[in-house]
């Protein structure tokens, strides 16, 4: 059995996107509490009390991470958010 | 008035005739100020409802602002349009029954509307509250405002 450094061929953006991307909801001051829960449970599915506990995040703290994931699909996360009227914004592990 | 439950799949919509007018007006400004030109780029407005993907990186923000802006803009006028038909529509003592979607549609347009007033009022910025000076558009813009919110909170609780 060998073992072929397929490594080594991937293009280097392959090996950047394993590290995760990030869905960050900002605190703003007009969108609601509830509906910020709401949200959250209707697009990640999330239980009421993990949506509730990130809504608290994000007023409280002024930003919370709602998802991880590759690049495409925070991509995705993100602009459901801004569908949704929140205030999202998506960056890169930095730490892997 | 406002939304109440209304069964396992369904919501109430209960307004007064000036409700309705009010509502109907907000919803076709929606719809105006999205038909608005792309130069309008920098109003506050605009940022608002399409933020920045990417804070620190103008070149993939530009990216994304093109593959998800029209989306986002077809989305806002879809659930305007939603709202707006189900306002067409006549209901008895003013009460309208929602199906989920439609429901869904105007969480989402109460939202648009709410930013969109909010925006413009600054609230939550700093030259809001005791500092504003007295102005009776100002003071009805907020009375609406707070209206919408309290609006947008019984629709909320009585979402399926």
């Amino acid at each position: 059995m060998t073992t072929a450094p397929v490594e080594l061929e991937r293009p280097e953006e392959d090996l950047l996107t394993q590290r995760p991307w990030r869905t960050i909801v900002w605190d703003d001051p007009i969108n609601l509490m509830s509906y910020v829960t709401w949200v959250f449970q209707r697009h990640f599915g999330y239980p009421r009390e993990k949506a509730h506990r990130l809504m608290l995040d994000v007023h409280e703290r002024g930003k919370a991470v709602v998802s991880t994931g590759s690049r495409d699909d925070m991509e995705r996360d993100v602009s459901a958010m801004h569908g949704y009227g929140l205030w999202a914004t998506l960056s890169q592990d930095s730490d892997g | 008035m406002g939304f109440a439950p209304g069964g396992p799949d369904s919501v109430l919509l209960h307004l007064t005739e000036d409700e309705q007018q009010i509502l109907t007006s907000l919803l076709y400004s929606v719809l105006e100020a999205l038909a608005e030109p792309e130069d309008s780029d920098g109003d506050a407005l605009r940022q608002r409802w399409f933020p920045e993907a990417y804070p620190d990186d103008t070149e993939a923000a530009e990216k994304f602002r093109a593959k998800a802006e029209a989306g986002l803009m077809r989305g806002k006028r879809t659930n305007a349009a939603s709202c707006l038909a189900t306002l067409d529509v006549e209901a008895d003592d003013g009460t309208r029954v929602l199906n989920p979607d439609e429901a869904t549609a105007w969480a989402l347009a109460l939202n648009d509307i709410r930013l969109a007033l909010g925006t413009r009022l600054g609230i939550g910025g700093d030259d809001d509250g005791e500092t504003a000076p007295a102005d009776a558009d100002v003071d009805a813009a907020l009375d609406l405002y707070d209206w919408l919110t309290w609006m947008q909170e019984t629709l909320v609780r009585s979402l399926p």
